[in-house]
Parts: C-alpha cells; structure tokens; sequence
C-alpha cells in the first residue's frame, strides 16, 4: 500500500508523492488536488488532511499556505444519516 | 494581464477548455476567460456519464461518437496527464408491474420515441443477470444495459493543463463585463481584470451563456435547471448494478418537472437514481432536476433542503438499508438547457460576425464536449466542419 511513500490523506490513502505529483501538473489549490487525486474526499472531508496537504501545495508552488484559494465547504457539517435527511421537518 | 488574442473563450467548463485546447493546437492564439474556476458548473457537478448504450440522438450521435473515441485516444496517449478512469458499469432500469401495464397498452412506447426499444430487453427479476436482492420486492421487472463512465475532473483539469501546453492562456476569476462589437463583429471583450482586443468569441458560459448573448444583443434561449446529489460514506455493496435506475414518471431522462403538482418530487422533477462508485467504495444518490433563476454573482450553487429531502426519501424506497448509511456532503450544479429543443447550440450566428456558440449541451455536456470544441475550433479556422452541424445552429430555433 505505501508505495509512494507517506500517506497523507488517510481516508482515500493518497500519499505525499502523489500529491506533489498533482501540484507539479498544475493543481495550485486543495480543492485542484482534491479534484484529481481524490484526496480531503473521504470521510473526515479533509477536516484532517487540510493543513497538510495545503502546506504540500505551498512547498512545491513557492507560496504560502494562508496565500492560497479557500476550499470549498459543503454541508453537512457532519456525516449524517440518510434516514434522518428523509425525516427532516419542512 | 493579456491585452490581445485571435480568439477568446468565455467559460471554463468542457465545452470552452475542448474549444481552447483544439484552438491552440492549431497555433491558434487563444485566451480562456472564466469567472470562478475550472469546471465550476456543469462539467464538475455531473455524473460523468459519456454513453449509454439505452440512449439514442440520431443527429448528435456522429458529435457523441467522436467524442467517445477522444477521450479513448487522450487515455492512451496521456496527453492529459491522468488516468481518465474510462470505465464501463452495468445499469438497471427499475421496473414495476404498473410499468409492465402500461408497456402492453403501448404507452410507454409513445413516450419513449427517441429510445431503441428493439434494444432493450425488459427482464422478470429472476432473469436479471446481476441479482439485487436489496431492491424492494415491487420492482418485479428491469431494463439491464451499460452506461460508459469518465472521471470528470480529471478531464477537465487535464484538459486545462493540455491547453496551457500548447500555448493557450487560461484565466479564471475573471468575469466578462461586456463585448465589443464593430460593424456588426466582435472585436474585443471588457473583464474584470482588464480589456482584451479579439477577433473571434466563443460562447460556452454554459447555465450563463444568455448572459454573454445580452452582451450582443442575442437573445439565447438557454436556462439553468438545477441538479442535486448526495455522496454517502464508503459502504460495502448494496446493489450490484453500477447505476439504479428508478423513475416513477415513466423514466423519460429528458423529463421536465411538474412546477405546479402537488407531490414536491414531481415539482422538483426528483427521480431515483443510486450509483455506486467503485473507486470510492460509496454512493452518489440523486436526482432532481428544474429550472432555477440564474445566481448572477458567480457559478456557487446553493443545496436546497426540501430537494435533498426527496432525493433521501426516493433512494430509500427503492433499497430501504441506505437509510442507516452516512451522507458525507451534498451538491447541486446547473445544467444548461436549450428549453426550445434541449438540444445543444453550436457555430456561427447570423446577426453577430466573429460569435461561435458552444453551449446548452444539458444532461450531455461530457459526451459532447470534446468533438464540440474541435468543431468551433474548424468554425474558427475556416474550415468546413468535420461533423454536420445543421441540427444545432441557432438559426433553428428561429421557429420554435
């Protein structure tokens, strides 16, 4: 499995290499990376592999990771069931 | 910030990056404007869906088959720098004995002129080649056919990056702010980030494409509808078909919504339909469908509760065990629709030298996308298109 080296996002197993590789191919962004690589998709939503990952991004790009875009959030803040979606008053 | 290019296209979806990409292969000086980010509409919140082997468009299908044969020949050569994940997934189309009923009195058949039902085989459940045992017991019969499936953002990323590569200039963030237009063609467009001399535009703003039509003076018959979709958490298997497919209103995928029923599914045009992403390990239940207003400020699309209520109450009628599975996040994007015909708009218009429409491909952007940008980039360079594009000239809709 840790082919290429340190896994960073740990809910899709996406690995350090693989996340230069992207940002090397033009994904200046976490969202960018997230898109190709499938990383921050997973379960914790990148709540745990944000930081890392954007401070990959500023190391290979020559920025500074408050310097780049936003991500892009999307509910729910939390994972949460279907039947309680199904459920929900009007 | 660029001042001058030969041709400028509006929109970073596929439409516009496939324009850009033919565009600069030919040595073509070419600026892609786009106001938020690659594939910010459309081409990133839609199924990746390229060909299904149940739907038919005579007229389109020269433009869908050259398509298919792109995105094979990108996945081979690696111009696009990614693994596109071209894959084929087993589709089933869920039928009740209602269904059935209506099938015999040929019902069904009339409003499903554009499918080849010789093609398709309805099976009894015992016959289904893929059995689905968590799929409640009142879909007795079913449609089994495939669906061709692409990883979207990697197309769209690589496309970008390919573009850039071959010399095209890509901005995003950028918003065009009004068109310039000298005896009666387009010379030059305004931005957000400063003003571009061109000789050539091509429209492919895709939900926002009458927006840059105004710009001319065009009046483009193209709304947003808006879909919906929620992503589940990584589960094991409950359905075995890649794709479920379940609509109580007879399943027609070009289907409008009801605005004025009652049964907020019908108004919100809410289908079944449970796809199971097999590098994910998840689901991404939807769908919905029905014109919204057009979010002037930028491309975000905002989740609307009650849509996402019934997409929830649909997946669950249809395998009643995703109700204890974990949704993990939800989205909506906006699909472009010619309202007229719901067929795409592409090539010249009459009244405005200079202006190449490329949009309003609906449910059928990515598999028309790649042959639609190398025939605006054809259009452009003087040539005849490879594919005829007669269907889908805006002059056809001068009747409609």
């Amino acid at each position: 499995m840790n082919e290429g080296g340190l896994v960073v996002c740990r809910c899709m197993e996406v690995t350090e290499e693989e996340i230069r590789k992207a940002v090397k191919q033009g994904a200046l962004s976490f969202d960018a990376v997230k898109r190709v690589t499938r990383s921050g998709m997973g379960t914790c939503q990148g709540r745990t592999c944000q930081q890392l990952i954007e401070r990959l991004i500023a190391e290979e790009s020559g920025t500074k990771p408050a310097e780049l875009p936003p991500i892009s959030m999307r509910p729910p803040l939390r994972p949460t069931r279907l039947g309680t979606i199904a459920d929900m008053e009007e | 910030m660029i001042n001058e290019a030969e041709v400028a296209v509006i929109g970073g979806g596929i439409m516009g990056l496939s324009a850009a990409y033919h565009l600069a292969k030919l040595g073509v000086n070419v600026v892609l404007v786009e106001m938020d980010k690659i594939a910010a509409g459309a081409s990133g919140s839609n199924a990746g869906a390229i060909r299904g082997s149940d739907v038919e468009n005579p007229a389109a299908s020269p433009i869908y088959e050259a398509s298919y044969k792109m995105y094979h020949d990108w996945n081979e050569n690696g111009e696009l720098g990614y693994d596109l994940e071209i894959s084929v997934v087993p589709v089933l189309r869920c039928l009740t004995d209602q269904h059935i009923e209506a099938m015999k009195q040929g019902v069904w058949k009339k409003r499903q002129e554009a499918w080849t039902m010789e093609r398709l085989r309805v099976a009894r459940r015992r016959e289904w080649m893929i059995p689905e045992p968590n799929i409640v017991e009142d879909v007795t019969c079913g449609i089994e056919s495939t669906n061709t499936m692409i990883n979207l953002f990697r197309v769209t990323q690589g496309l970008a990056r390919a573009a850039e590569c071959n010399g095209a200039k890509i901005l995003t963030k950028t918003r065009v702010t009004g068109i310039d237009a000298k005896d009666g063609r387009v010379c030059g467009l305004s931005t957000s980030r400063g003003r571009i001399e061109v000789r050539f535009i091509v429209n492919a703003a895709g939900s926002w494409a009458s927006v840059i039509g105004r710009m001319v003076g065009l009046k483009i018959p193209i709304v947003p509808a808006i879909g919906t979709a929620l992503v589940t958490e990584p589960t094991q298997p409950l359905t075995y078909h890649g794709r479920i497919v379940y609509d109580p209103l007879w399943f027609d995928p070009h289907r409008p919504c009801i605005p004025d029923s009652e049964d907020p599914c019908e108004r919100l045009g809410v289908t079944t339909e449970i796809d199971r992403h097999t590098k994910e390990d998840n689901y991404i239940l939807a769908r919905s469908e029905h014109d919204v207003d057009l979010p002037e400020k930028g491309a975000k699309t905002l989740v609307e509760p009650e849509t996402l209520k019934c997409i929830a109450q649909s997946a669950i009628r249809i395998v009643p065990k995703l109700r204890s599975i974990n949704i993990m996040r939800v989205y909506a994007g906006m699909r472009p629709v010619c309202r007229p015909d719901g067929n795409p708009i592409i090539g010249k218009v009459e009244s405005v030298e200079g202006f190449i429409m490329a949009a309003g491909s609906w449910h059928t952007g990515m598999s028309y996308g790649p042959a639609t940008g190398k025939l605006v980039s054809e259009i452009i360079a003087g040539k005849k298109p490879s594919i005829p594009i007669d269907a889908f000239l805006m002059s056809r809709l001068r009747n409609t």
